[in-house]
């Protein structure tokens, strides 16, 4: 059944939310959940428990039916088959959405296959919308609401700096580590959904919830199956003119060849259709989970690339011909800039007088006194019509990387509409000191230097497909 | 005849896959440029349609159960005179007896020799997640083992298609290597456009449709073997 975008408003968005299998057992998830709640985000929390009491100054229901108001949302973290009576209760109550954390289902075998089967007649019958189960729930970094039955996103709180870019995942522990580790990482997330077993809720409408979203200004993916794959093709296609949408699919090899009778049956592996159909919608393939990351951090802070030529900025000959290697190897191109341009740079002050600079630009000094030439030569780049984006490529003992410059002309450089990216390493203090600031600036730090050529790739590809679609 | 009538003298023999004559007759009526076939039950009919034709011939063995027909020694290419022709329908009918003793036999489809260049297969199936999808490959025998292919899911616009063939890792030898003139990459691309059409609109009907090989060269493209999957 298709839902609409507003069905799944209460999903992210809940004023009141009640938790089945609250628990005063302080360790347990029935607990734990509760105390998600509370941080903050939610007007109303509902402990809800046969045994009754009184948990967290809250009182507890008895069933979800005896709760005085309206619920938005459930959290049901029963057993499975708990799970089934509880949705059925819901139905009764009026409940609107359920975050079924429960697992036991289709995952586990043939019984827990039988037990999703009666969820699923639940849903069905009692018109509740359901995430899951087997799920671990939704984060909404900008109401900072913790709908998930796990500690690990409390971990982060602190960190959070709410953003537009939203993270859909199928996996539940590996999403919330991918999560933690873009926070970690700079990137600020608008929210993230933890899909499970996707027996109602799934990839295409969560796509289209997103894509209406005006929060959401990126979408990620980490899937391994797509329930309906036409549907989502067909959102996609609607929604990528608008927003980028990256994805990493797992599960690549074949499990099973697929039985055909012709020659096309037996080459049409499914994932090369998977991947065929993501070209075709415009969505960015990742090949792993560290660039489905980078990419996304990419896509939300710089403008696509209208073309493939990329002018490198460095400090190290060695490390910005390693790096031309991996920019060649993603499709992108290193070309040598006219003369009048070099001129130009030397002219500018922009680099050192007694060099020759074609691209890499080599400033060969590593010298904080001399770092007016990083940004001169970067904006003279970026200003020419030789490059689409520039890379900076700094490998720093000391302090030496250009920070405050970059700082400082932030909304100067913004203003040309061209890419900036810089990788690199110095010493890990250092960096941690350093890359905020960029970041606070805009500007993306990519360490590993293949990694930072996914990205710029990933904006390149950006800019032809939004070329292609709106011709 | 037409499609819908094809399917159904299929459905009543309770045959899946379509003859070649019969793929062929519904591609063209799609605007797919098809080397014309007769069927021959005879050696004599063979000879007869080969005098006809005034070129060189290919036999291909015509049997509901022989899907493979190269493997069965069912392909005969280039038999010039009534000679040639009759011995060649002969030895695809005892030979297609020796492959599967069960087999019926209609006869043999007698085509004129195409004109070598380059091949390529086009293809298309119904995927369950995704539904009509289209393919397209450099072909040959190689296929299988290259696997130089790619995928658009249908209905495909004119881009789709131009972008398919471009992700073809030998695209380069469909425009012309070493001097090689370009083939009609027009003609391919309305090829992978009415294929498209095919697949999208008979969905009920048709899981698979292959057309191994396709002829191109810069004069056009043209379907040499087809194949249809029903339902």
């Amino acid at each position: 059944m298709n839902l609409s975008t507003n069905e799944l408003e209460p999903l992210f968005n809940p004023a009141t939310v009640a938790v089945i299998g609250a628990s005063t057992t302080v360790s347990s998830v029935g607990y734990r959940t509760v105390e998600n709640l509370l941080k903050d985000g939610v007007k109303t929390v509902y402990p809800v428990n046969p045994k009754g009491g009184e948990m967290l100054g809250l009182k507890i229901y008895l069933n979800i039916k005896d709760i005085p108001e309206k619920v938005d949302l459930a959290i049901i973290v029963l057993s499975a088959k708990g799970a089934v009576k509880a949705i059925e209760d819901c139905g009764i109550a009026g409940v609107k959405t359920a975050i079924v954390g429960s697992s036991g289902f289709s995952e586990t075998g043939s019984e827990g296959a039988n037990i999703e089967k009666s969820l699923r007649e639940a849903v069905a019958h009692s018109k509740v919308r359901i995430l899951g189960p087997n799920c671990l729930g939704v984060f909404n970094v900008h109401t900072k609401a913790n709908l998930t039955i796990s500690a690990t996103m409390e971990l982060v709180r602190d960190q959070l700096i709410s953003g537009g870019v939203s993270f859909v995942t199928q996996s539940g522990a590996y999403g919330i580590a991918l999560f933690v580790q873009g926070v970690e990482n700079g990137l600020n997330f608008s929210k993230m959904i933890s899909l499970g077993n996707k027996i109602d809720v799934e990839d295409s409408a969560v796509l289209e919830y997103l894509g209406a979203d005006p929060e959401t200004k990126v979408i990620m993916f980490y899937m391994e199956d797509i329930k309906q794959g036409r549907r989502f093709f067909e959102i996609a296609k609607k929604v990528t003119p608008h927003k980028p949408i990256v994805a990493f699919k797992v599960g690549r090899t074949e499990a099973g060849a697929r039985a055909a009778a012709s020659h096309t049956g037996a080459l049409a592996g499914s994932y090369k259709v998977y991947t065929s159909a993501f070209k075709q919608a415009g969505i960015i393939e990742a090949d792993t989970s560290s660039s489905l990351l980078e990419i996304a951090r990419v896509l939300s802070m710089q403008p696509a690339m209208k073309g493939n030529r990329v002018g490198l900025v460095t400090n190290s000959g060695g490390l910005a011909a390693e790096t031309s290697d991996f920019l060649d190897t993603a499709g992108l191109c290193v070309p040598t800039i006219s003369t009048e341009l070099q001129n130009r740079l030397l002219e500018e002050d922009a680099v050192p007088a007694w060099g020759v600079y074609k691209n890499p630009v080599d400033m060969t000094v590593a010298n904080i006194k001399y770092r007016e030439w990083y940004y001169r030569s970067t904006k003279l780049l970026l200003e020419s019509d030789e490059v689409d984006g520039v890379l900076l490529i700094m490998v720093g003992v000391g302090l030496e990387w250009p920070v405050d410059m970059f700082l400082e002309q932030a909304e100067e450089l913004r203003r040309i509409g061209k890419p900036i990216v810089i990788t690199g390493s110095s010493r890990k203090s250092a960096m941690a000191e350093i890359v905020p600031k960029y970041h606070q600036a805009g500007i993306p730090v990519i360490a590993d230097p293949a990694l930072a050529a996914k990205a710029l790739a990933a904006l390149c590809h950006r800019g032809s497909y939004l070329e292609r679609v709106r011709a | 005849m037409s499609a819908r009538e094809i399917f159904k003298v299929a459905k009543a023999e309770n045959r899946k896959i379509l003859y070649e004559l019969e793929a062929k007759e519904i591609l063209s009526e799609h605007g797919i440029t098809v080397n014309e076939g007769y069927l021959a039950r005879s050696a004599e009919e063979a000879a007869s349609i080969a005098e006809r034709l005034e070129t060189p011939v290919a036999l291909k063995i015509c049997s509901p159960q022989i899907t493979h027909k190269t493997d069965a020694g069912g392909v005969k290419l280039n038999l010039q005179g009534e000679m040639e022709v009759k011995k060649g329908f002969e030895e695809i009918i005892t030979g297609a007896q020796n492959y599967d003793a069960n087999a019926h036999v209609l006869g043999t489809v007698v085509q004129p020799m195409v004109k070598p260049d380059r091949e390529v297969i086009v293809g298309a199936l119904r995927d369950p997640l995704f539904g009509p999808v289209v393919m397209v490959g450099l072909g040959g025998v190689l296929v299988e083992v290259l696997k130089d292919v790619s995928f658009r899911l249908a209905p495909l616009e004119k881009a789709d298609a131009w972008e398919m063939l471009q992700d073809l890792k030998g695209f380069s030898i469909l425009t012309g290597i070493r001097g090689k003139k370009a083939c009609d990459i027009e003609a391919i691309i309305n090829v992978l456009l009415k294929i498209s059409e095919v697949i999208t609109e008979y969905k009920d009907e048709i899981t698979e449709i292959d057309i191994n090989p396709m002829f191109v060269s810069p004069e056009g493209a043209i379907a040499v073997d087809a194949r249809i999957v029903l339902n």
